[in-house]
């Protein structure tokens, strides 16, 4: 029971990480975008391609990872300078779906659909995480330094102006504040903290494809944001688990097999309404 | 030559189609500036009834069930859903969720009901029609006289009567609307019906041709429609046809360039630039402030 | 397991308290987990493979006289994620003895940790050649495709004198695979390959692949999708070309398919084990009954047959080796040569199997075998 409960918390903890970076998009600056998959999935291919190319090691690959997804992210943030709202949504979701073809078609590099095996697991100065535990207490240490980091961000003055672009662009715009500046800066920083999801999710399962970064992948981290709470670091987290775990419960109801999976994704479709209903602001609140 | 033409017949039959795509997602977007996502559940719900009852008791009453399926399903989400999440003072992102649950839902309803494969319509409709080296399905022949009777039908609403005028106003200023004691839910209410009733006719159009359907088809008729409109220029009912014909063709025809698999990264990179370069569309007249 | 000669006792307590032998066997019976995907588009493949182990597992405990196996199925959706969640839950809250599973994404992801566990698992479906040795105490018994494929391959070029080639695939996993592994062999055969055209899952309309492919003129289109898309591709193929040839792969051979495709089916090749659902043998026509009487539906697709044939290697294995684990591995590997509905099981050193490969065909509506074309190796 221990270790299946072990892999289900590192996995919240690696969905807590995407869910709380896309909040920087999303709750704190208002931009709602549909690729976060993307990026996430830049990250686990820059750092697995790293590290199978070139033989380097974990942190290099990490920072390749790094470096590709803030980039890549910073490529989205365009449309979003010009484009806002419903098309930014659809931009997004453009971008999310070129993305997708460029990791099936481009096969000798991304493996195509068939994904990349082997993927080496994290290691760190010497030591090489291996049990499930190890990768438990490594991510959600990461997971807590990375909260901590985004909240002083969000606290700080660069933070206030996201918060203030998000109530309306033209406020902070008279007031002399560069918008587009801060729109690309926090596109890049959201950007590093997907990717590096990214490359923590491929040396944890040591296998990813395609299909683990599509518009799936980016809607579950988006109703994650949406049923936590926007415009929190809580709200992702508290998101995060609830749609990891609570599905899972549901292993454990006597289902015939043969509609379980279908149950389970109807349940999955249920709360997200459920939440709209009753608590459309999250479980928790914005102060 | 001849595969370019073959190509561009393919084109005209998707474009034909996709133009219904286009015009039922507007319908909707315009009067309910709802994200309809569970617009695909409900094309994939009504396609599968057609095909489930056409075999047993004929093509057209299949498709007039799956006309009353779609219709109730479109009112279903917006009086179950969207309306009551609206009343309560939602954001649009809340609406959008529900929407993206209901699809959720939705397909796996249609999959516990359906079984999750792809079912294929068994009627036959008659060889197809060969020219000159080019070949025309009955479909592909059907497709483009529906797609022109059915825009035409709800631009002639929408320009030539006294209902259509209310629509537009809905379309344009509600609050103004409401100001003037006019209830404006029923003539959402209708324009929901009207373009979730189309879904089923364009199903049938691709069902003849030997496509199938399965409960998880329905994503790519949201986007198409919302491609369309946004191409065409949003709250341009002429503009989301013609966006959705534009985008069909030339994801057709563009294969005599390039390679198959490179088909859905050509169509949304162009999607892409065109917007980026003229945020208003290819008709539109002016950038409606997001709602979002 | 069970020591014998606390069995000894508890079968004399049994007998005292007046019941039977099986009542006190049924608290310990063995665990066989089911990881495969039933939810989302091949959710259908995955019933399959449930279906095959349950009423393998039926049959076992039937002629066992009590509840020898139970069985716990787990959804992995064929993706590595929800698949190492389904693997945990397995392993660690069901305690399983023993997996049968699928999906190229699923294996690669679980293959290692069942070597730590020294759990068997048995590939029942995921056909890439990416599964060749990826786990000690992983066995495929399902073909993996390459060797299907050199068959296919030699068959057209050979027998059928075929040239110009053309394929139509699904842009996943298993499509992408297949035709590059195809056209490998094809050309190297001195084939040309003159069209290779792809759609995406959620596409439905291949008409303007169709119309690249014919405008090619090949003599043949070797078709590779899900069976359900495949049998729409089917229909939309023999539309715009109805007398070139279609040429497939086994998964195809299922009443969905021929359903779903119609007369468009006719004259369909595809390659297949040396399976046979209607087949007089009273193995298969047995577990063909089975299947009837369970499910009200006529037992066709071989991914039915794979999993009815993991789990009876298991059992057999099981009657050698006492228990699961290293011990159930080792007789595996010793045994190696097992019989099988969808052909003998005969395992290589890599887990992998090899089966007797067959041409079939679709004639007046059914499956018939076409060309015996020779056992692997």
């Amino acid at each position: 029971m221990a270790t299946y409960i072990i892999g289900i918390l590192v996995t919240v903890s690696l969905f807590a990480i995407l869910a709380m970076s896309l909040d920087l998009l999303l709750g704190y600056t208002g931009l709602f975008t549909i690729s976060h998959a993307a990026i996430f999935g830049i990250g686990a291919y820059g750092a697995a391609l790293t590290m199978q190319a070139f033989g380097w090691g974990f942190l290099p690959a990490v920072g390749v990872a790094l470096g590709a997804s803030a980039l890549v992210s910073a490529a989205i943030s365009l449309p979003s300078l010009r484009v806002s709202g419903d098309y930014l949504v659809l931009a997004s979701f453009a971008i999310q779906e070129v993305f997708y073809s460029l990791l099936v078609n481009l096969d000798g590099i991304t493996g195509g659909s068939a994904g990349l095996h082997r993927i080496p697991q994290p290691s760190i100065l010497g030591f090489t995480l291996t049990r499930p535990l190890d990768f438990l207490i490594a991510y959600t240490l990461i997971a807590v330094l990375i909260f901590i980091a985004l909240s002083v961000l969000v606290r700080s003055p660069f933070g206030l102006l996201l918060k203030a672009i998000r109530e309306d662009e033209i406020v902070p715009q008279t007031l002399g504040k560069d918008v587009v500046a801060a729109k690309v800066k926090i596109f890049v920083i959201a950007g590093c903290v997907a990717g590096l999801a990214g490359a923590l999710y491929g040396s944890y399962y040591t296998f990813i494809d395609p299909l683990t970064f599509d518009v799936h992948a980016s809607v579950l981290i988006l109703s994650m944001v949406l049923i936590g709470g926007m415009g929190t670091l809580w709200g992702p987290v508290a998101g995060a688990a609830l749609l990891i775990i609570l599905p899972e419960l549901l292993r454990f109801f006597p289902f015939p097999s043969e509609v379980l999976g279908n149950l389970r994704q109807i349940f999955y479709g249920l709360i997200i309404i459920g939440f709209c209903f009753l608590r459309p602001t999250g479980l928790v609140r914005a102060r | 030559m001849n595969l370019f033409l073959q190509l561009a017949v393919n084109g005209i039959y998707a474009g034909s189609i996709f133009a219904l795509f286009g015009l039922s997602f507007a319908l909707i977007f315009a009067t309910t500036k709802v994200w309809h996502f569970a617009q695909g559940a409900v094309y994939s719900g009504s396609a599968l009834i057609v095909v489930a009852l056409a075999t047993t008791i004929g093509l057209l009453p299949a498709i007039l069930a799956g006309v009353v399926f779609a219709t109730l399903g479109g009112l279903g989400c917006q009086a179950g859903i969207y309306g009551p999440l609206r009343r309560r003072g939602a954001s649009m992102l809340v609406i959008v969720m529900a929407s993206l649950g209901v699809t959720i839902v939705g397909e796996n309803l249609l999959s516990i009901l359906f079984g999750p494969s792809q079912k294929t319509l068994l009627v036959d409709v008659g060889g197809p029609i060969i020219a000159g080296g080019i070949v025309i399905s009955r479909a592909q022949l059907l497709a483009p006289i529906i797609a022109v009777a059915v825009v035409g039908l709800a631009l002639f609403v929408l320009y030539r009567t006294d209902f259509g005028r209310k629509v537009q106003a809905l379309i344009g200023d509600e609050e103004l609307m409401q100001l003037q004691g006019i209830a404006t839910g029923p003539i959402r209410m209708a324009c929901v019906a009207f373009g979730s009733a189309i879904l089923p006719i364009a199903a049938v159009m691709l069902l003849l041709s030997g496509t199938g359907v399965s409960p998880y088809i329905g994503l790519p008729v949201v986007l198409i429609g919302a491609m369309s409109l946004f191409l065409g220029g949003i709250n341009s009912m002429l503009g989301a046809a013609i966006g959705g014909f534009l985008i069909g063709f030339v994801e057709n025809v563009a294969l005599y360039f390039i390679p198959s698999s490179w088909q859905a990264a050509f169509t949304y990179s162009l999607f892409l630039a065109i917007i980026l370069v003229r945020p208003t569309g290819l008709l539109g007249r002016r950038l409606i402030q997001s709602s979002m | 397991m069970i020591h014998r000669r606390n069995l000894l006792i508890a079968t004399a307590f049994a007998a005292l308290l007046g019941i039977g032998n099986s009542a006190y066997a049924q608290q310990d019976p063995i665990r066989v987990g089911v990881l495969v995907g039933t939810s989302g588009a091949s959710g259908q493949i995955g019933n399959w493979t449930n279906r095959g182990v349950e009423i393998a597992i039926e049959e076992l405990n039937e002629a066992a006289g009590f509840q020898r196996f139970s069985m716990f199925s787990e959804d992995s959706e064929y993706k590595a994620q929800k698949g190492l969640e389904g693997f945990n839950k397995l392993t660690n809250v069901d305690g399983i003895d023993v997996l049968i599973t699928s999906g190229s994404a699923v294996l690669p992801t679980i293959a290692p940790l069942a070597d730590q566990r020294e759990l068997v698992m048995m590939n029942v479906g995921a056909q890439s050649p990416a599964m060749a040795g990826i786990g000690k105490f992983t066995f495929s018994v399902i073909q993996l495709a390459d060797f299907d494929i050199a068959v296919m391959a030699n068959y057209a070029f050979d027998t059928l004198d075929f040239q110009r080639g053309a394929a139509l695939y699904i842009s996943n996993d298993i499509g992408q695979t297949n035709v590059v592994e195809f056209e490998r062999q094809f050309t190297q055969l001195g084939g040309e390959m003159v069209a290779i055209e792809s759609f995406r899952a959620s596409d439905t309309n291949y008409g303007p692949q169709v119309a690249k492919i014919a405008a090619a003129q090949p003599d043949f289109v070797y078709l590779v999708g899900d069976v359900d898309v495949a049998a729409a591709a089917t229909r939309q193929i023999k539309a715009l070309m109805p007398n070139v040839q279609i040429l497939t792969y086994g998964g195809m051979e299922s009443q969905l398919f021929l359903d779903a495709a119609g007369a468009a089916a006719e004259g369909l090749l595809y390659t297949q084990t040396d399976f046979d659902p209607s087949s007089d043998d009273p193995a298969i026509a047995a577990v063909a009954q089975r299947y009837q009487t369970r499910y009200g539906e006529d037992f066709t697709s071989p991914f039915i047959g794979y999993a009815y044939d993991a789990m009876m290697v298991v059992a057999a294995a099981l009657d050698a080796a006492g228990e699961t684990g290293e011990p159930l591995r080792a007789a595996i590997m010793d045994r190696r040569d097992f019989p099988g509905i969808t052909g003998d099981v005969v395992f290589r050193d890599d887990g992998t199997v090899s089966k007797s490969v067959i041409i079939k065909g679709v004639r007046d509506g059914a499956f018939v075998l076409v060309d015996r074309v020779g056992a692997s190796e």
